[in-house]
């Protein structure tokens, strides 16, 4: 029992100080957004800074419309993107975890091969343009590169093929066709890998812009991340290029240094929120024992 | 006659399972398999004029200025060096993390502590590089002025001595990648069945015993799987780690110029694309050659969870 | 396993079939959508064109891209301009604004595609003669022949030239600041606070004494900070000694008389620099983490941390550095101005490959150097809505705007003849008078119109580009000792290949000084 009270302590120093090394940063982060910009000039980043200022935030709320309209699309494309992502990922998944489907290994390697090989931007923007045209539109946001990924096809075949396979066998006696073996017993045992993908593939939407970059030139399409990635872009291109004066003095105006930390403040905050919703799949229990009893 | 009839059955069974992967298939071949006709623009002098099919062969002059400088040992070795060094040390920080997150009985700290190792993922690395410079930099650094200072130590001009980034590099990417590689493990080692772990706890075994010989061996197919998928990808590096943090810092290019900066650098001015493509179709060759290695290694070993 | 493997390479040949059809037809359709690039020769396609259209013309959209973001009045602009140009072209216009950070992508991918653009946006800074040799662009010559008089009129010929590449023009520079000239600007306050006296500073090194000077007296102040973060304090103080010739790997020395391209690494000139800022970086007149940090200086300046930047000059420079300084700013000019390549190759036009007539919009760029309506509508925005009159050559913001909340803002310099434009209140009265003056006062450089194309060399740059990004910002910002790292730097770059770049250099530059 003596080991088992060390082991616990052991975790608790862990929890402690990957939980600050993980949280500090982050507040930096957000305290550096929220402090006057001469005084980062002056004086660096602080977690006790000399002098507080929204002036960031007040410039970020000038394109407050856009912004609110940009998160909007956001979350309809992280949506839809990660549900349909779920279900083509899955049904893809499902038959390669099965040994006994003639054919498994040709099609697994040609899932895994494009984890390997990609083609470059040019030929996908030609097929996405000229094939189906995405561009301004918001299939131009969900389809490409984003929707499915080999990948995650692999990484949810590995789990699926961890399910007993008396399970599926027994199932097929009683009458069951695949899609509902599928859909009854694979999915609801495997909840944990499915939050996970689910996670993954959701915060690529989140995060995404270069969808937005090259295939949007309409304004109003863009997601949340295009549009705080052009705030931030733009003030840095015209920072690096002296292009003209009225341009100077418009760049001017902007507390560059702190906007750059609230528009990641903003850019994150929203995703944090959505985490419990993934996380309440985490839950233990969800045993082949469970689905027996 | 019943060999048919069962030939019959057997598709008739499959067919289901066939017609589900129709959609995902479907995908990678417009996604993936299509564009993949770009990989061509690696041997030619592109003339959008001409068209992509009808540009000018270059031969292999495109892949030139990946061998034949004097960086390119450098980059070669610095991107495989920290990839393997990555994948090995992210492995057993993100697996250790799993078994501490499933290791926490209390509920709030559990779903506390399940989100915070997730935040450094979901922070740019441009950000990241801003938020390392507030420690090292020189004139307004935490380290230079508050640390170093205490221990009675000179202060260091982090961003000219390469010697240290190897260190700050490998911290940096474990900081960032590790819980998020963790969600991957913790998902499998709450798939294993509890009554493993009841029976072990009757036969008296500790908690370091649970893990090594249940845990460990019970997850063993996502780490190799998930190994073999990092393997496949160890000639690409993580740009922003290798550009942004280091705030391309010319003194550091010693220890920080991998196969992405150096083309990045290259091409910068000549924005030539037959010459980046080129590029990207050799990182995937030497991918595609490691990820063959190692997986007939894992076949011979253990036949079951081979990829392919 | 053998089985596998048969099957599989099956499936490939397949798909490579497939996808050989598809995209096959995807490039495919992409050329042949524009007629008038499908031909070798587009401007013989062209001229039989415009024999028909010119008295007929068909109604037509130009869509004319160029980097920036869409604006509240865009839509406005776009239609007065609109109307001039139906009236006199028959076009209507159509504002393509694409975001600066996308915009190297974006027009790439869209020309790719055969998307159609007509009037485009080009620069050297965004790779002008890569944008050439990827065939994005149309040659010009025939059609500034036929529709472009008042383009032929108002740029001159040498400056014109500037856009040729292998023989072929495909460019117009907008009318703006050709010239540069180089020097320092400084905080006003502190100068008279010390009486520093500054007719006595006359070249780069006069300002040591004055660092020092600030340096005691001003602890809080650095002394020197830089002027942008991609322009070195060197490279500042050198650009009126050297034509870059492009890309500063071979560079031709103002100075000489011949057309012999050297190596700036090795000159004496470049050495001096390095000392010199290395001399300031020593005494600590500038910042440790200069190198590194990505503050801007006009930033560190305003924040009161900073007192002098090194930076480019021009007409009206004083007000361009004190307006985003917030605080006066002096500005000493150590060179005369001074014309290359470079500087006109900066900011240009041209037509895309993708356009539906090519003839339409070269009238259209040539409405845009003698339509002074049309120019204003461009530069400044719709009269009353975006600017009022307050004289016949000077606007201002109508009450309730400013540069800050302007539906519109300026873009005084990016297309065309902007001498044709109304100035705003604050600038000089005078602004273009004196900046056309200034053109014409500046020294040319020997290589004026002389453009490299780098293919041939592509593999050497590459490498070479990679070696200068790994000394270039340490060694001139001073951070590195030039006694220890330049004869390193030097013959790292020979072994990456420079001397190759430069003798390719030297033979077109020979070769374009023999067709000249």
């Amino acid at each position: 029992m003596k080991n088992g009270k060390l082991f616990n302590i052991f975790i608790g120093v862990v929890v402690l100080f990957v939980s600050s090394a993980c949280i500090l940063p982050f507040v930096l982060l957000f305290i550096s957004s929220i402090t006057d910009e001469n005084t980062i000039i002056q004086y660096g980043y602080s977690f006790f800074p000399h002098k507080l200022s929204l002036a960031a935030y007040g410039y970020i709320m000038t394109h407050a419309s856009n912004i609110f309209r940009a998160y909007g699309i956001t979350v309809f494309i992280t949506a839809v993107g990660t549900a349909v992502s779920l279900i083509i990922t899955s049904m893809l998944a499902y038959p390669l975890s099965r040994k006994d489907l003639p054919g498994n290994k040709v099609f697994t390697f040609l899932v895994f091969f494009t984890v390997l090989f990609s083609g470059g931007l040019v030929p996908a923007y030609l097929v996405y343009t000229h094939l189906i045209n995405v561009k301004n539109s918001l299939l131009g946001l969900i389809v490409p590169m984003l929707l499915m990924n080999g990948f995650y096809v692999l990484i949810m075949r590995t789990f699926f093929s961890s399910i007993p396979k008396s399970l599926i066998e027994s199932a097929n006696l009683d009458g069951a066709g695949e899609l509902r073996i599928f859909a009854s017993i694979i999915i609801p045992l495997s909840l944990p890998v499915m939050a996970t993908v689910g996670l993954f593939v959701c915060i690529n939407y989140w995060n995404d812009w270069f969808n937005g970059m090259i295939f949007l030139t309409d304004s109003k399409l863009y997601s949340i991340q295009n549009y705080l990635n052009r705030i931030l872009l733009d003030i840095d291109f015209l920072n690096k290029n002296n292009v003209s004066s009225s341009q100077a003095e418009i760049l001017a105006r902007i507390p560059k240094e702190t906007v750059r930390m609230a528009l990641a403040v903003i850019g994150v905050v929203p995703i944090l929120i959505a985490y419990p919703f993934f996380q309440k799949y985490f839950a233990k229990g969800l045993t082949v024992g469970a689905i027996k009893g | 006659m019943t060999s048919f009839l069962k030939k019959m059955r057997k598709t008739k069974k499959y067919s289901m399972l066939y017609l589900m992967m129709i959609p995902g298939l479907a995908y990678l071949l417009i996604n993936n398999y299509l564009p993949m006709m770009g990989i061509v623009i690696a041997f030619k002098n592109i003339n959008f004029t001409k068209g992509i099919l009808n540009s000018d062969w270059a031969g292999l002059k495109n892949f030139e200025y990946l061998f034949k400088t004097t960086d390119a040992r450098d980059i070669t070795k610095n991107t495989l060096l920290y990839n393997f060094s990555f994948i090995v040390i992210n492995l057993v920080v993100a697996i250790g993390l799993a078994i501490i997150i499933n290791e926490i009985r209390r509920k709030h700290i559990l779903k506390f502590f399940q989100s915070v190792v997730l935040l450094p993922y979901l922070m740019s690395t441009v950000i990241v590089g801003y938020l390392l410079f507030s420690f090292l930099s020189m004139d307004t650094g935490f380290m230079n002025k508050t640390v170093l200072p205490l221990f009675g130590a000179k202060e260091i001009l982090w961003y000219s001595e390469p010697k240290y980034w190897p260190f700050i590099l490998t911290l940096v990417n474990t900081w960032k990648n590790a819980g998020y590689l963790c969600v991957v493990y913790y998902a499998a080692i709450i798939g294993i069945d509890k009554e493993y772990y009841e029976a072990a706890l009757v036969d008296g075994a500790s908690r370091w015993q649970q893990i090594r010989l249940i845990t460990l061996p019970l997850i063993s197919n996502v780490i190799i799987i998930m190994t073999l998928l990092q393997i496949g990808r160890i000639f690409y590096a993580d740009f922003g780690l290798f550009y942004q943090v280091p705030m391309d810092a010319g003194a550091l290019q010693s220890v920080t110029n991998v196969i992405d900066t150096y083309v990045y650098r290259g091409l910068m001015k000549i924005g030539d694309i037959g010459m980046s493509s080129a590029a990207g179709f050799y990182q995937s060759i030497v991918g595609f050659l490691l990820v063959f290695v190692s997986n007939m290694i894992v076949r011979k070993i253990d036949n079951e969870n081979a990829l392919f | 396993m053998k089985k596998t493997t048969k099957k599989l390479g099956l499936a490939l040949a397949f798909l490579f079939a497939l996808s050989t059809l598809i995209v096959g037809c995807g490039s495919q359709g992409s050329t042949s959508a524009p007629a008038t690039t499908q031909t070798a020769a587009p401007a013989t396609n062209a001229s039989v064109a415009s024999a028909s259209t010119a008295q007929t013309l068909k109604p037509y959209e130009i869509i004319f891209a160029y980097p920036g973001d869409e604006t509240k009045d865009m839509k406005a602009v776009q239609d007065a301009m609109s109307k001039i140009t139906q009236e006199k072209i028959s076009a209507t216009i159509k504002l393509m604004p694409i975001s600066w950070s996308a915009w190297a992508q974006q027009t790439t991918l869209m020309i790719a595609g055969g998307e159609k653009i007509d009037a485009i946006f080009t620069s050297n800074y965004f790779n002008y003669d890569s944008v050439v040799a990827k065939g994005e662009l149309l040659p010009i010559e025939d059609l500034l022949k036929k529709y472009g008089q008042d383009i032929t009129k108002t740029v001159e010929p040498d400056l014109l030239n500037c856009s040729g590449i292998g023989g072929h023009l495909y460019a117009v520079p907008s009318m703006r600041d050709f010239a540069a000239d180089f020097g320092v600007a400084l905080r006003k306050d502190i100068v008279d606070k010390y009486g520093i006296d500054t007719s006595k500073i006359k070249t780069y090194a006069d300002l040591t004494d004055v660092f020092k000077l600030v340096k005691e007296k001003e602890p809080g102040m650095m002394p020197l900070v830089k002027g942008d973060d991609t322009t070195t304090f060197v490279e500042q103080t050198i650009s009126g000694t050297f034509d870059r010739l492009d890309n500063w790997f071979g560079v031709l020395p103002m100075a000489s008389g011949d057309m012999k391209v050297v190596d700036m690494y090795e000159t004496k000139e470049y050495s001096d620099a390095l000392n010199l800022v290395r001399g300031w970086f020593t005494a600590g007149y500038i910042s440790k983490d200069v190198a590194t940090s990505k503050e801007q200086g006009v930033d560190i300046v305003k924040s009161g941390k900073g007192f002098a930047m090194l930076v480019p000059m021009k007409p009206g420079a004083e007000l361009r550095w004190s307006n985003p300084c917030a605080t006066e700013m002096l500005c000493l000019r150590f060179t005369p101005p001074i014309t290359n390549t470079s500087n006109i190759a900066n900011v240009m036009t041209s037509i895309s490959k993708t356009t539906g007539d090519a003839d339409r919009t070269m009238m259209f760029l040539n409405l845009m150097y003698s339509d002074k309506d049309l120019v204003n509508l461009y530069d400044n925005g719709v009269e009353n809505l975006d600017y009022v009159k307050t004289s016949d050559t000077a606007i201002d913001y109508p009450t309730g705007l400013s540069a800050a909340n302007t539906g519109y803002p300026s873009n005084n310099w990016m297309v065309g003849n902007n001498f044709l434009s109304y100035i705003w209140k604050g600038d000089d009265p005078n602004l273009w008078t004196k900046m056309s003056d200034f053109n014409k006062s500046s020294v040319r450089s020997k290589a004026l119109g002389f453009s490299f194309n780098v293919d041939p060399v592509k593999t050497e740059v590459a490498a070479v580009a990679n070696v200068q990004s790994q000394y270039k910002m340490g060694l001139e910002t001073g951070t590195l000792d030039p006694a220890k790292v330049l004869p390193e730097f030097v013959s790292k770059l020979k072994a990456a290949g420079l001397e190759k770049i430069i003798t390719e250099k030297q033979t077109q530059l020979d070769a374009w000084a023999a067709a000249k």
